[in-house]
């Protein structure tokens, strides 16, 4: 047998291989229970928020895309103490702490408080906050909380997060699809992406998965780093501040894609409310109360046609009346905090604060949040 | 290495010998070629693969004819090896002479390392008379055969003379991919992971300390870095071996399963086996024999120690010439001089361990263990940098 026919034996031989194995990853998809396996928690401390990282190698984090992994990966999946009322907190970067170390976040500044209810029970708070502006990650996520025998939903949002136009788009949505659809079906949500576009075969295979299996690893092997510093978020020396000097028009960021029912006004059918609503449903069958947030938002008091680089005011006001009257007609719990930070306690953008304001407004909101329940 | 070229010397090293006649031109110029990529993949140009080129045409000639003139020469070129050496990995150096030569970080010469210990050993065989002569092409793919360029082996020239001559084998194929396979699943899979939790100084800059958990911290990130450096570079040398096989020229091993030795002199006998060899034969011996015709030899082992930190020190400067790897050195130099104290005292006991299996087991694991923590330990230096950090990662494996 001459040389290169051995030659091609062996590549052909090399490619069998490689397909077969595709094939059996493709059936038995072992992404799935592997994404149920954390060393968090188990080996190393767990994780005080889920893991986003710009910058891997310094902030010893990875981000991940299956929520199954992040919540066992984190604080919430220990199991719960006789005497904890469990805090879940919800939303964006804002909550998540972006500039902020683990131990500055607004869940991290409620647990300093230590509070007890009126019953004696320890208020422990868990940030399940995740760094994207959409009201649909925040359900996803709010789904699985129920399932860590959550106390009470605190549900920071703002205007951004509510747009029909940009729910989707975004990695962590995209990697849970099927689920999405599913919801879709049931609650048929104002989703203008929808239908996203559906997973193709060579997704499901070990080449298509190389990435996420990738992801996973790196997750784990993060694990001492992240016991060892604590740290999971890189903060950079300088921070360059949110602009001031506003641009002198009134579009929307997403003047395109947002459906105005006429200019200068928008309706509660606007924005997804549908989705809060349906979350708030969800965890009152289950027995959880919610309390729905409009979050801090930086203000450019002396500019005639803007609060901030994502507002022009008639749209933010709009807004604000808009969540107020669907509060009242579906009689939420519900807190307009849009004001409740000075304007000088923003960091790099309009919604992201300094760590002592961050943390003044975390009690002023765990107060109002759990007004009865305190002695 | 990028897995790119690592991809394209595989298929060069699978094609190549199939046009048997071309083979060792075809690898001559896939060898320049690669140097050349490789050089563009850490900084662009041309100047210095051809100087490479340059350098190794010129030692040949050298070492053609064996005169006193052309010895005198050789000597010269061994100094200009080492004097451009000392200028790569010397800071002080490279800061000095800077902005004239444009060197510092973009002044990579890719291969150098490798390439100037082939050179010099070429050098000093020629000087000594030892020198096996080949034909300028196979010397040439001898200096700058690619896949052991950029991580070595260190051949020496009898060795591939040797491997040239073994007719290619048509188990080369399946023999080349298990080692090829081995080669990057060490590297790219296990090494670049617990890379992610191995000592660097930004971590050890990061990490807390003063605990119990941070000293356990601690103990795990100078594990993985231990095994993440071992897999590392090992896992090059299996990709080189197998390509090389591919290729029809079977290299020299590296390592030898050096973190199961039961001491520090077989460990350095399976770690880096080809440097810590070079450094055997072209210093270490000559220097005890040197050194036993002063007066120090009244002391022998003190005429040891100084040939052993000598060399360790020396082999921690072909890492980087800077405090810690001269640390690093010591503390080998020192560790294997320990050693040698330890053995000639405890060679009395023996036949009484010999003659108990248990003891003897018992002995052989921590004996293991001891070495491969004496090894460990030893990273540290040459992972970190700084002494605040040499400093702050010791005190954080005790808790401090």
């Amino acid at each position: 047998m001459s040389d290169s026919v051995r030659l091609w034996r062996v590549l052909v031989k090399a490619a069998t291989l490689f397909v077969l194995f595709n094939v059996l990853w493709y059936a038995a998809q072992p992404l799935d229970w592997l994404n149920r396996l954390s060393v968090y928690g188990v080996l190393f401390p767990p994780r005080e928020r889920f893991p986003f990282a710009e910058f891997p190698e310094v902030s010893y984090a990875v981000t991940v895309n299956s929520l199954e992994q992040l919540f066992a990966s984190h604080a919430i999946a220990r199991p719960k103490a006789a005497d904890e009322f469990r805090v879940v907190m919800l939303g964006d970067s804002a909550i998540w702490g972006y500039l902020l170390r683990a131990d500055q976040t607004q869940a991290a500044c409620i647990n300093a408080l230590e509070l007890r209810t009126e019953d004696g029970r320890r208020v422990r708070a868990y940030n399940l906050g995740y760094p994207t502006l959409t009201v649909i990650k925040d359900f996803l996520i709010l789904r699985r909380a129920l399932v860590y025998q959550s106390d009470l939903i605190i549900w920071s949002t703002s205007l951004a997060s509510l747009y029909p136009s940009d729910q989707l788009d975004f990695p962590l949505i995209l990697a849970h699809r099927e689920e999405v659809s599913a919801l879709q079906a049931q609650y048929a949500f104002k989703l203008d992406q929808y239908p996203l576009p559906s997973r193709a075969w060579q997704e499901r295979t070990f080449f298509g998965q190389r990435r996420d299996i990738a992801d996973w690893l790196r997750h784990q092997l993060y694990a001492p780093a992240w016991a060892s510093t604590r740290i999971d978020h890189v903060l950079p020396r300088f921070v360059a501040p949110h602009p001031v000097n506003l641009l002198p028009d009134d579009n929307v960021l997403s003047v395109n894609v947002l459906r105005l029912r006429e200019a200068g006004k928008i309706a509660p059918e606007d924005l997804n409310f549908d989705v809060l609503k349906a979350g708030v449903e969800l965890a009152a069958a289950q027995g959880v109360p919610t309390v729905l947030v409009n979050e801090p938002i930086y203000r450019n008091e002396s500019h005639p046609l803007r609060y901030n680089t994502y507002y022009p005011r008639w749209a933010y006001d709009g807004y604000r009346v808009a969540f107020q009257q669907v509060a009242e007609r579906e009689g939420w719990r519900y807190f307009d905090l849009w004001d409740a930070v000075p304007p000088d306690q923003f960091t790099d953008t309009d919604f992201h604060m300094t760590p002592s304001a961050n943390c003044a407004y975390a009690e002023q909101l765990i107060y109002l949040a759990l007004d009865e329940q305190l002695p | 290495m990028t897995l790119i070229l690592i991809g394209g010397m595989a298929l060069c090293a699978l094609l190549i010998p199939l046009f048997s006649a071309l083979r060792l031109p075809l690898l001559l110029f896939a060898s320049v070629i690669f140097l050349i990529l490789l050089q563009w993949d850490v900084s662009p140009t041309l100047w210095l693969p051809l100087a490479s080129v340059a350098l190794t045409a010129g030692v040949w000639w050298l070492t053609q004819r064996d005169t006193p003139a052309r010895r005198r020469m050789a000597l010269m070129a061994m100094f200009c090896i080492i004097g451009i050496f000392a200028l790569l990995k010397l800071p002080a150096l490279q800061m000095a002479s800077g902005d004239a030569l444009n060197i510092g970080q973009t002044f990579a010469w890719i291969g150098f390392s490798y390439l100037a210990f082939r050179l010099l050993h070429v050098l000093l065989d020629f000087r000594s008379g030892r020198l096996k002569q080949l034909p300028l092409m196979q010397f040439a793919l001898y200096a700058l055969f690619f896949p052991a360029i950029a991580a070595g082996p260190i051949a020496r020239v009898e060795q591939f003379a040797q491997a040239l001559e073994v007719p290619l084998a048509p188990e080369r194929f399946k023999h080349g991919a298990l080692r090829l396979m081995r080669g990057l699943f060490k590297k790219f899979v296990l090494a670049d992971s617990l890379a992610l939790a191995a000592l660097s100084p930004q971590l050890v800059n990061d990490a807390q300390t003063g605990t119990l958990v941070s000293a356990a911290m601690f103990w795990l990130m100078l594990y993985a870095y231990a095994f993440r450096l071992f897999l590392d570079f090992s896992g090059y040398t299996d990709i080189a071996i197998g390509i090389g096989i591919w290729a029809g020229i079977k290299l020299p091993e590296n390592f030898e399963a050096p973190y199961l030795k039961r001491n520090l002199q077989a460990f350095w006998n399976s770690w880096h086996i080809t440097l810590s060899t070079w450094f055997r034969l072209y210093f270490f011996t000559p220097a005890s024999r040197e050194l036993l015709r002063t007066p120090l030899k009244a002391w022998r082992e003190g005429v040891v120690l100084t040939a052993q930190l000598g060399t360790m020190v020396l082999i921690g400067l072909w890492h980087g010439a800077t405090l810690n790897f001269v640390l690093w050195g010591i503390w080998h130099g020192v560790g294997l001089w320990l050693f040698r104290q330890w053995s000639v005292r405890a060679a009395s006991w023996d036949a009484f361990v010999k003659a108990r299996p248990l003891l003897a087991r018992l002995i052989s694991v921590l004996s293991v263990l001891a070495t491969f923590h004496y090894v460990a330990l030893g990273w540290i230096f040459f992972a970190l940098p700084e002494p605040e950090l040499i400093g702050k990662a010791f005190g954080g494996l005790i808790g401090r």
